[in-house]
């Protein structure tokens, strides 16, 4: 390795074993979502704008359909119905709580589970286009910390198994004990007619953000 | 349009690795790096009539990795397709083997970060100084400097592990 070019070869194959395994078709799968979500985006209509207004909203009245929320497995009560729940909320070993969504239903109810098992969260559920960057509610605000400390802190809060798989549904786990004092949650859910989509953003606690 | 997906497949088969350890080279973190990149071509995927068509294709996926980044510290995010069957991409080294040479991987892990995407960009991807500097908007001139530093301090590693391996 005497040479600069000795070195970095020898550097070029040390990641040789590197190698993507996501296949091809899942690949243009999640391709075909973001080109649908562009073209809608693209669409400018009051039509267009007030149907996805309405499908939103039909998936988001509360109690607008039959199934309900799960009452937290914190308090022993087993859920009201048979049927599934929209969504559920369980506290799991080591400080865990796993959030599980199949319909987009309740989200204020979601909202007092989690802070009732210690999760400070602002939770929003929205209907229509996946969005990368959901708006931040307008009671919340943004952490003042590197984007890097960030990225670490988030990275601890939902831990290694952060999306467990559901069938038609999608799930989170959040590490409740790695959540500082005086940080809250912002968890919005989407769904559209393609899939479904989670987006946490760590914000400051407070009153009217968080309820703590 | 019929040999779009053909080429996109092409495309995608013979630029994938290499796209992916010049983000790894960046990143330093594995399951970071296979999901920035896998959502970066599947950006270029959606937008294949102009990316195909982009003088470094390879570069466009490495810079919307990057740049994808840079969003997914602010908020993370996860997305799931109706019917998608497959569950989180194979670990790497899933036979048993090591992927990369964890002992280089930290040493480059510890450049800077400018220093860690020229080395990505140059070695994995094979692209020039102009290059370069064009997918990480700053001067070919401080992408030299950069490299230069980057062999300096690897080689540096290099010789202070070796003497560690003699003594």
């Amino acid at each position: 390795m005497n040479t600069d070019g000795e070195l970095l070869t020898a550097v070029k194959e040390s990641f040789a074993g590197a190698r993507l395994n996501t296949p091809l078709d899942a690949t243009i799968r999640r391709g075909r979502v973001l080109r649908a979500r562009r073209r809608v985006a693209g669409l400018a209509g009051a039509a267009v704008i007030a149907g996805g207004a309405a499908l939103a909203v039909a998936g988001l009245l509360p109690g607008g359909g039959a199934a309900r929320p799960a009452t937290p497995a914190a308090t022993g009560t087993p859920p009201a119905q048979a049927r599934l729940a929209a969504w559920t909320v369980t506290r799991g070993p080591g400080h865990t709580v796993t959030i599980l969504i199949r319909q987009l239903r309740d989200p204020a109810g979601m909202q007092r589970t989690l802070r009732a098992d210690g999760v400070p969260a602002a939770v929003a559920f929205q209907g229509g286009i996946l969005s990368d960057t959901p708006p931040l509610p307008k009671e919340c605000r943004n952490l003042p910390m590197s984007a890097e400390a960030n990225a670490r802190l988030q990275g601890r809060i939902l831990g290694q198994s952060f999306m467990p798989e559901v069938q038609n549904g999608i799930a989170l786990v959040i590490h409740t004990d790695e959540i500082p004092k005086g940080i809250g949650l912002n968890l919005t859910v989407q769904s559209s007619g393609n899939g479904w989509g989670w987006s946490l953003g760590l914000v400051r606690a407070s009153p009217e953000c968080t309820a703590s | 349009m019929a040999s779009e997906p053909l080429d996109f497949a092409e495309f995608y088969a013979s630029a994938k690795d290499d796209c992916l350890r010049a983000v790894l080279a960046s990143t330093g973190d594995m399951p970071t790096a296979e999901d920035l990149v896998a959502e970066a071509f599947a950006r270029a995927w959606a937008a294949w009539r102009k990316v195909s068509r982009h003088p470094a294709p390879r570069a466009w996926v490495v810079r919307t990795a990057l740049n994808t980044r840079v969003s997914w510290w602010r908020r993370r995010h996860r997305e799931v397709t109706l019917g998608q069957a497959d569950g989180p991409a194979a670990a790497p080294g899933g036979d048993g083997s090591d992927p990369v040479d964890t002992q280089l991987m930290a040493a480059v892990a510890r450049l800077p970060l400018r220093q860690r995407q020229v080395v990505g960009l140059r070695l994995f991807l094979d692209l020039d100084t102009a290059r370069t500097a064009e997918v990480l908007g700053i001067a070919p001139g401080t992408v030299t400097a950069h490299l230069t530093r980057a062999i300096a301090a690897l080689r540096e590693e290099f010789t202070s592990a070796r003497g560690q391996e003699k003594a």
